[in-house]
């Protein structure tokens, strides 16, 4: 472990406090230490430890505001830094047209560690590496057409310390660790790769919660080798069901985005939407810090990068917009009180408007129920990339899409993405599932910076459009 | 700071020999700069940083260890590269584990731009200001969600057991705006448009944001149009994420020894259309990846990938060339923080000998697409998605903008089809590339 020194709250505030004429200033301190081992073909790929550490400031000074960011900790390279972010601040303030002012917030002051279920460090390098090796191996025993496979393990470990010219001062220990397992089936000329992978906030329990590492291995491979025998659907309108994942996926990117409060700001397509149907009844979607249904969401942040509770976040209340994601500065634009979304990837970066854990409510419909109603239709299961615009357009890929004929799960296609407008799909739900989980825990989302989100929800049943091949 | 960070490139090696490791490799960066950042239609912050970083790559008894730190004391670098050997003696065997021999480098001048060093924040304050000006006087219309521009010097030094000790220095300008048309409840497509240079006196903000602005508003308004299979316009940006990223993964010799890339029994056949040529060239100084050497010190050199549709060569690391008993071909990629993987540096793609509106004008039905967003497998070349930006085309005329139309198909089998390769590039980021035309593409409309 390589020991670094870690400056005091004391410290930092005493900084922040060195000059009189700033309007606000906060001061972070973030240490991340993290790992991967990475394994393709019994061959290790990347087997790393990272350490990551320094301090940030930023301060409002003029109505603008400015940031910089040292690794090193000790006291004159913190004044330095500090004095550098209030001229930065001064000189952006020449450009602003304007003024920034910072709304109402619940500050955070104390510890806040959020839940270990089985400590992450009590499982040694070794037993990391064997069993990314292991896992590996298995992925490429289940068949002779799987000629090749991947596996990781991550550990994203945090310390911080948050303290504000008014008054947070917080302490927080985050611990995030992601597993992967790849398998690439070929066939001739044809190749198909299938991946599952779970993120999560907690520790070793945590992540082997749903799945063994064993059974990943095992779908990632079956699902390959099927996807070599698949054919493409035709494209079109069509009543579909989505996964949890895939639920995850629509709520984050299609919905979550143009609910940003920045993103708002610029024009997206729920400016002045507040108190207005926007879904159907049946959807009440969330954006939490921490999530009572599930602790382990790879969101989970307790505390944001301002110093402010992360608050659990109704942003859609039976089909009525009813909040936006906000960070102090967009709270008092909108007179309301700071969600808690501001969030920084790492020491270097400045706080922006990020989602947490994004999901819809379950409702109570059961799968088998939602399928036997579809006369056509499709299943989407397993969520891929994707991207949405500001108008709520969206794109999504799906691992695996069945066929749905007369109420019966048929065929697995391939290469079937859904796409539609967010807001007009989600008015046409007609069915919520009962079931509840979270679904992309182990994907990043970016926007100028990466974060650890999550999404989810129940199963959930709507129209879109499938894109396919035209004949 | 160059001799600086050699010194302790060179230091950290020999500490690491003396853990006992049979190879050791230092890769440090440092680098220093300012961005100012655009958000909704206002400066939102300028920032100023400066960091560093260091990785330690080390061979134990044929087991790869690595670590990282982003301090660079001389206490916290013995602690990483124990780090580094603690991690090696958990990994298993790789016989193919080598590190590069030191070459002679080729001299790749006028990356580095003394004038960057001495840039004011205030003047990225400006030119973000100056950037944000420009694209609202285009058409009151347009709204920038967001931008920035920021400028900053880098500077890299390695060392390895072998003796290899390489350093350059490089500056780089970038800019990038991202915004929409909002026009009485109509709100088009998102765009973005990215620039750089390495050089203060190539800095010109103005025809990026005049960029954004003309495609946001050529798409309102937007249309639909029935199915059909035919020819597809692919913009330089398009060419870029639908064409040169897949290919880029396709002749990586690191997907080719996993399975991952469908070329594995391409080389010398025809993998595309007589007119695709393509090379990697990092000395090519216009690109931003412009250095004289890889990541792990071996000299960069233009290598042909693709030449009259015919696939030349592939690209190598130490590693992956090892595996082939073959030399690295200078492609190792990546930061302080990871193993260094295979990749491209500056991806250029001919030109043709038509000009883009040549082409276009004898366009009897079809569509042109300036920004695609959908799922691309890279192993299958199978991709689907939404034409984000795109215009339907009759005989030779953009008629109008387009909606909820999606594109589909196999990337492998577009190669084939390409029918035309603009005269003009375009330089987005790393890659130049020209506009390409695609016959028999599946266009959907939802």
């Amino acid at each position: 472990m390589i020991v670094t020194v870690k400056p005091s709250p004391t410290r930092l505030l005493d900084v922040i406090e060195s000059l009189s004429e700033i309007t606000y200033a906060e001061a972070r301190f973030h240490e991340r230490r993290s790992m991967e081992v990475r394994v393709s073909q019994g061959k290790l790929e990347q087997s790393r430890v990272n350490l990551l550490s320094g301090v940030s400031f930023r301060v409002l000074c003029d109505g603008a505001w400015g940031f910089s960011s040292t690794a090193e900790t000790g006291k004159s390279e913190l004044k330095k830094a500090f004095s550098d972010a209030v001229s930065v601040a001064r000189a952006s303030s020449s450009a602003k047209a304007k003024e920034v002012r910072l709304g109402k917030a619940d500050l955070a002051v104390g510890t806040f560690t959020t839940r270990q279920r089985g400590e992450l460090d009590s499982h040694n390098l070794e037993e990391k590496v064997k069993l990314v090796v292991d896992t590996e191996k298995g992925a490429r025993s289940y068949s002779e057409r799987v000629k090749s496979a991947i596996c990781s393990y991550r550990e994203i470990i945090d310390e911080k310390i948050i303290v504000t010219s008014d008054g947070a001062s917080a302490e927080l220990h985050d611990f995030k660790p992601e597993f992967a397992v790849t398998a690439v089936a070929s066939e001739g000329e044809k190749v198909m790769t299938a991946a599952e992978s779970v993120g999560v906030t907690g520790g070793w329990i945590d992540l082997f919660e749903k799945s063994s590492p064993e059974e990943m291995a095992k779908r990632a491979s079956d699902i390959a080798v099927r996807l070599l025998g698949a054919r493409q659907p035709k494209g079109g309108p069509a009543t579909v069901i989505l996964d949890p994942g895939m639920v995850g996926l629509i709520s984050h990117e299609a919905i979550g985005h143009t609910v940003e409060a920045d993103f708002v700001l610029a024009g997206s397509v729920v400016k002045g939407k507040i108190g207005q149907q926007v879904a159907s009844e049946m959807i009440t979607l969330v954006d939490s810090g921490i999530s009572e249904r599930q602790h382990s969401g790879a969101g989970t942040v307790l505390v944001d990068d301002e110093g402010v509770i992360a608050q659990e976040t109704v942003v859609i209340d039976k089909g009525i917009m009813n909040s936006y994601l906000h960070n102090r500065e967009t709270a008092e634009l909108f007179d309301v009180a700071s969600t808690g979304n501001a969030r920084a990837y790492v020491y270097s970066d400045d706080p922006l408007i990020r989602m947490r854990n994004t999901y819809i409510e379950p409702g109570d419909y059961d799968f088998e129920e939602m399928v036997r109603e579809i006369p056509q239709g499709y299943y989407l299961k397993g969520p891929l990339g994707g991207q949405a615009d500001a108008n709520g357009e969206f794109m999504f890929g799906a691992q695996e899409a069945y066929a749905i004929e007369k109420g019966e799960i048929r065929d697995l296609l391939r290469g079937v993405t859904i796409s539609g407008q967010a807001f007009d799909s989600l008015k046409s739900v007609d069915a919520v599932g009962k079931d509840f989980a979270f679904g992309i825990g182990s994907g990043y989302c970016g926007k100028w910076q990466p974060a650890k989100v999550d999404g989810g929800g129940g199963h959930l049943r709507c129209k879109a459009t499938i894109g396919g091949i035209q004949q | 700071m160059s001799q600086e960070l050699i010194s302790l490139a060179e230091y950290t090696v020999q500490k690491a020999m003396t853990f006992g490791v049979e190879e050791a490799e230092a890769y440090l960066v440092g680098s220093r700069g300012t961005e100012t950042f655009i958000e909704n239609n206002d400066v939102k912050i300028c920032k100023s940083d400066q960091s560093s970083g260091i990785g330690i790559r080390v061979h134990l008894r044929k087991s790869l260890g690595f670590a990282s730190s982003n301090i660079l004391s001389k206490e916290v670098i013995q602690q990483t590269i124990r780090s580094a050997v603690k991690i090696a003696k958990a990994s298993p065997r790789d016989q193919h584990l080598g590190l590069p021999m030191p070459k002679p480098l080729p001299r790749v001048n006028g990356i580095y731009d003394s004038e960057a060093e001495e840039l004011d924040p205030s003047e990225t304050v400006k030119e973000a200001a100056k950037m944000l000006r420009s694209a609202k006087a285009y058409d009151r219309r347009v709204t920038v969600d967001s931008g920035a521009f920021g400028s900053s010097v880098t500077e890299k030094a390695i060392a390895n057991s072998y003796g290899l000790a390489c350093r350059e220095r490089t500056s780089i300008f970038t800019w990038v705006i991202m915004g929409m048309a909002l026009d009485d409840g109509d709100v088009s497509s998102f765009d973005s448009q990215f620039e750089g240079t390495h050089w203060k006196r190539k800095v010109d903000v103005v025809p990026t944001a005049e960029a954004l602005a003309k495609n946001v508003i050529a798409s309102l308004n937007p249309k639909k149009i029935e199915s059909f299979r035919g020819p597809v316009f692919f913009s330089p940006e398009v060419v870029e994420t639908l064409l040169a990223g897949p290919l880029s993964s396709a002749v990586s010799s690191a997907n080719i020894q996993k399975g991952r890339s469908p070329f594995a029994k391409k080389l010398n056949q025809q993998i595309g259309a007589k007119e695709l040529n393509m090379v990697d060239d990092a000395t090519y100084v216009n690109g931003l990846s412009a250095s004289s050497f890889d990541r792990e010190g071996s000299p960069h050199n233009p290598l042909p990938i693709v030449q009259n549709g015919i696939l030349s060569s592939f690209l190598y690391n130490a590693y992956t060339g090892r595996i082939e008993d073959r030399e690295s071909t200078g492609h190792a990629v990546g930061g302080t923080q990871a193993v260094p993987g295979v990749g491209t540096t500056n991806l250029l793609i001919s030109g043709g000998k038509r000009r883009a509106d040549d082409i276009l004008g004898g366009l009897k039905k079809g569509i042109t697409v300036t920004r695609f967003s959908g799922n691309i497998n890279f192993a299958s070349g199978d991709f689907s998605g939404v034409v984000k930006g795109g215009s339907y085309v009759e005989k030779g005329k953009i008629m109008h903008s387009l909606k909820g139309t999606l594109i589909a198909g196999n990337i492998y089998d577009l190669l084939q089809k390409i029918s035309s390769v603009s005269r003009e590039r375009r330089q987005i980021g790393s890659s130049l590339l020209p506009s390409i035309m695609v016959e028999d593409v599946s266009i959907t409309s939802s």
